[in-house]
């Protein structure tokens, strides 16, 4: 398996499949991201941190959905696995800890300016 | 939805493919065409289309993905892989013996690569003209009481008689041979090859002309000169309508500029001028126009392909025959341009061999070089086979045919031979530079050709199926039970192919060695037998009409320089035989004849060259006063086998002549042969060349300079051409040196690449037996007796080679040895100190790899078990 880091972009997608469910694919997962998080990216970078993440072992993908908008093709469907939340969880753990240390930083610098 | 227009496009999805594999394509594919059926209906056709391209182009990105998820490859391709990957790993595994495999073969591609450039080089002779092939030359057979001479030398009238000899003779023309002439414009004056042609010659010979047309030799008042020639002349100015004087005499308008000749044509020339243009050839146009017994002139036919040429001999066999002296029978015959260069000897009238010979002889020995590279290859692959044999076994067992294990280990041999390819091209052409002063060409690989190429694809394929084929056909046959079970040593199966390979290695390498010795000492003792006179500090300057004017005073000024002994003139080169005259003498009533050298000399001739007068005396200023004393050299006294042979009179050309001095026997014409019969009379009026004798000064550049002051006086020329006797000797060994050196090269290429496989397997064996040494030692061998166990085997072997190689090199040599009569016969010496060199080196080799184990502490390599 991978390095268990995750960039940021990952970190987002992997918080977004999250939120979906078990309905998350692709093109939906570029929409949201263009509205709740007002980023416009390609379609291939959504595919490139997705199908890292399931290299990774925080995704899984299930094929389904097939319509006659799609020419006949499957969709894939991806869910976080238990260690993505894991992976997740401890981001916002580490994230959270040095939250806390902030104000002291921040007064530190003022000191010092 | 019309179900064409919701498709993306074509060529998009096509790209899609190739950059996701199959696993993730589905849907990759579903998702972008999803967007593009939404732009399709937002924003029409066009703009999807190439948003859609926008996506597959920046889903390039995700190519790194593919390789990752890669599927090991089943089938054949997948088999292919394994090969390939077994193969490099046993590589790297055993280091050393791939060093040895990979770099001797390397050395015998490469010199076999360094033969074919040579080869090849030798053969592209001529072929640059583009007519090559419909061009022929003129020679003239002559029957000298029964020796046939062949001579390139045609008189005139044949020029014209050849058309019309025979219908399909296209045209002809007449050449003079190229001389060294002076041409001068301004102050430059050099001295260059010139060749007088007849008006057809250009346009016959196709020769590329830069400027000018084919008929720009037409006027006689023309030259055509080389590019480089023309350079030196002008520079960058335009050479067109400039006046070159020629020979100081008259003056010819540039018309025209060829390219260079390479360096691989028979003809060298820096100018050509029109044959009607040489006042004096003007002369003898007029003169011998008609004349049937002037031979000058190289004649040369173009005949269209594909013409029955010895039809066409058949017709213009006896053009000459009625204007020629009875009794020499001449005929006629025509050699095709394409061998002028390697068939140049002619015996009995018919091409006899020539430079082919060498072409041919030196193919076989970068064959054979080549061969002892790959039995190294055969040798290690087959000795190293224990490490394989258990591959072999598993592979049988689970299902790979015998076919299959062939192709492995051939795909593997091609495999090491691709790598000594490029690793001796690489060799190759840091070679070049050192290969190129070897031979005297300048050789260079040619990347761009696909003949390159071509033969280099020939050279990997031979030498993998030479070399994998044995290894191959051997390891494929091990039966998987036996191997699996590891008892069997299959050693024992190669060792008598492998005996017969290493013992083939050694005769090629014994019979280069003693050629290589044997070569070297004809060439030293033909180059230390006795000349008959003086070859150091001679020298020999060809005469202009200034100078044959002034030799009188030239002389004067001359021997009163401290630097100068002697002067004479004389009507040839003190080494050359090409003049040959009847002598006919009356022995006791009869009258016989012979062929003699004719030799102009006149006074001091003698004391200049350093020839020891043996009875009688030179010419004399005082006494002589017509031409009608000679000299004879010992052979020809004992030809004609006067007693006493001062005061004798002989005919020459119906005249009497006496002899007043008998001179040691000079050597002219090829030092291989025994001297010739020669005569020296006084010269007439044709003065070819000054001959200087210098003091031994010790200083030759410093005396030199000194005579060419004195040239200079008397004649306009700004440089004049010289030569020294001994380098001119030096130049008639060029052809058996170039052998000798060929032969040293080849004959060290041959050891060392022996020796590298006997390291090998030396090497090898050692490590194999190293619990049976350490077992031997604990019972009480010495390191002596463990060395002359282990070297019995190659000792063995490089003796039966001695014995097979002996007779057989001895055989060789002296076939070769018969094509010079005067030569060495093969020293007894030869083969036993060979052999024992051979021995030596194979010791020493053994020794030094079976030392360690020898020398090595029982209790190692024993306590593993």
């Amino acid at each position: 398996m991978k390095g268990a880091n995750l960039g940021e972009f990952e970190e987002l997608m992997l918080l977004m499949v999250a939120s979906f469910g078990t309905e998350a694919y692709a093109v939906v997962l570029k929409a949201e991201l263009e509205q709740q998080a007002d980023r416009s990216v390609n379609i291939s970078a959504v595919h490139s941190a997705l199908y890292r993440l399931e290299d990774k072992g925080f995704l899984t993908s299930r094929f389904g959905g097939a319509t006659q908008k799609r020419g006949g093709k499957k969709k894939r469907y991806f869910q976080v696995t238990s260690a993505g939340f894991e992976t997740l969880k401890e981001s916002k753990k580490l994230k959270e800890q040095l939250w806390s240390t902030i104000p002291q930083l921040a007064m530190n610098l003022k000191f010092k300016i | 939805m019309n179900k064409e227009s919701s498709q993306p496009p074509k060529l998009g999805i096509w790209l899609l493919r190739k950059i996701y594999d199959e696993d993730r394509f589905d849907d990759v594919a579903g998702d972008l065409q999803e967007m593009y059926i939404d732009r399709l209906q937002a924003h029409g056709k066009r703009i999807a289309s190439l948003y859609y391209f926008k996506d597959v182009i920046l889903s390039s990105r995700n190519i790194g993905l593919k390789r990752k998820k890669q599927v090991i490859p089943t089938g054949r391709r997948g088999l292919f892989n394994n090969y390939f990957k077994i193969g490099l790993r046993s590589l790297v595994r055993n280091k050393s013996y791939s060093f040895i495999n990979i770099f001797g073969l390397s050395v015998g591609i490469a010199s076999s690569i360094l033969i074919l450039l040579w080869v090849q080089f030798e053969y592209s002779y001529d072929r640059f003209f583009p007519r090559h092939d419909h061009i022929y030359q003129l020679k003239l057979n002559v029957n000298n009481n029964g020796i046939v001479a062949t001579e390139d030398n045609m008189c005139l009238p044949v020029y014209m008689a050849l058309r019309n000899a025979d219908s399909r003779v296209k045209t002809t023309c007449v050449t003079t041979p190229t001389y060294g002439r002076s041409l001068k414009y301004k102050n430059k004056d050099v001295e260059k090859e010139v060749m007088a042609v007849s008006t057809e010659f250009l346009e016959m010979f196709g020769i590329h002309l830069v400027v000018g047309t084919t008929h720009s030799l037409d006027d006689p008042h023309s030259i055509v000169l080389s590019e480089s020639t023309a350079r030196e002349f002008f520079g960058d100015s335009d050479p067109i309508n400039q006046l070159i004087k020629i020979n100081h005499d008259w003056e010819l308008k540039v018309t025209g500029i060829f390219k260079d000749l390479p360096e691989n044509s028979t003809f060298w020339f820096h100018a050509l001028i029109p044959i009607s243009a040489d006042a004096k050839t003007d002369q003898w146009l007029a003169l011998y126009g008609n004349h049937w017994d002037s031979y000058a002139w190289g004649i040369y036919a173009e005949i269209p392909p594909g013409s029955p040429i010895y039809q066409i001999n058949a017709n213009i066999k006896d053009l000459i025959k009625p204007h020629f002296d009875d009794g020499y029978n001449p005929e006629l015959t025509l050699q095709a341009m394409d061998r002028w260069h390697l068939y140049e000897t002619f015996v009995n009238g018919k091409e006899a061999g020539g430079k082919i010979e060498y072409v041919r002889l030196f193919t076989w020995i970068g064959v054979l070089t080549l061969l002892i590279a790959c039995i190294n290859y055969m040798n290690l692959s087959t000795a190293r086979s224990e490490k394989r044999a258990k591959e072999v076994g598993i592979r049988k067992s689970i299902g790979s045919h015998r076919s299959e294990l062939v192709v492995q280990f051939l795909l593997e041999s091609f495999f090491v031979t691709c790598i000594a390819f490029a690793i001796a091209i690489l060799l190759v052409k840091l070679s070049l530079p050192a290969y190129d002063s070897l031979v005297g060409n300048r050789l260079d690989l040619d990347f761009g050709s696909p003949g390159f190429w071509l033969l280099g694809a020939a050279l990997i394929v031979i030498t993998g199926l030479v070399a994998g084929c044995y290894p191959a056909f051997y390891f494929s046959s091990f039966l998987p039970v036996k191997v699996l079970k590891g008892k069997v040593q299959i050693g024992k199966n190669a060792m008598l192919p492998r005996k017969v390979l290493v013992t083939t290695q050694y005769v090629f390498a014994i019979f280069l060695v003693i050629g290589m010795i044997v070569i070297y000492q004809q060439i030293q003792h033909v180059k230390s037998r006795a000349l008959g006179y003086q070859q150091e500090n001679l020298v020999m300057i060809a005469c202009n009409e200034e100078i044959e004017k002034n030799y009188r005073a030239i002389k004067n000024e001359l021997l009163k320089t401290a630097v100068v002994a002697g002067v004479t003139l004389t009507g040839q080169p003190i080494d050359h035989d090409g003049w040959n005259e009847f002598v006919e003498w009356n022995r006791n009533g009869t009258y016989e004849k012979a062929i003699f050298i004719r030799c102009m000399a006149e006074y001091d001739y003698t004391k200049t060259m350093g020839i020891k007068i043996l009875e009688g005396r030179d010419f004399s200023e005082e006494i002589t006063r017509d031409s009608t004393e000679v000299l004879m050299n010992q052979t020809a006294i004992r030809l004609m086998g006067f007693k006493d042979p001062i005061g004798q009179t002989v005919k020459i050309r119906g005249r009497e002549r006496r002899i007043v001095g008998v001179i040691a026997d000079v050597l002219m014409g090829s030092p291989f042969d025994p001297v010739k019969p020669a005569f020296v009379a006084m010269l007439g009026d044709a003065h070819l060349h000054i001959n200087i004798r210098l003091s031994k000064t010790g200083d030759l550049a410093g005396s030199m300079t000194k005579v060419g002051a004195i040239f200079k006086k008397f004649t306009s020329a700004n440089e004049f051409g010289y030569q020294f006797a001994d380098e001119r000797f030096a130049d008639k060994f060029r052809t058996i040196e170039l052998i000798g050196k060929l032969a040293n090269l080849f004959a060290f290429l041959a050891i060392f690449l022996t020796g590298l496989g006997v390291f090998g397997l030396a090497a090898y064996t050692a490590e194999q037996r190293t619990k049976e040494m350490a077992i031997r030692k604990v019972l009480g061998a010495t390191a002596r007796n463990l060395i002359l166990l282990l070297s019995n085997y190659f000792t063995r072997i490089a003796l039966f080679a001695v014995v097979i190689a002996a007779p057989l090199s001895w055989w060789a040599l002296d076939t070769y040895l018969k094509n010079y009569s005067y030569r060495i016969s093969i020293p007894w010496w030869t083969i036993p100190l060979t052999s024992v060199v051979i021995l030596f080196i194979t010791l020493l080799i053994v020794t030094t790899q079976v030392m360690k184990a020898a020398l090595a502490n029982p209790v190692n390599s024993l306590k593993g078990e």
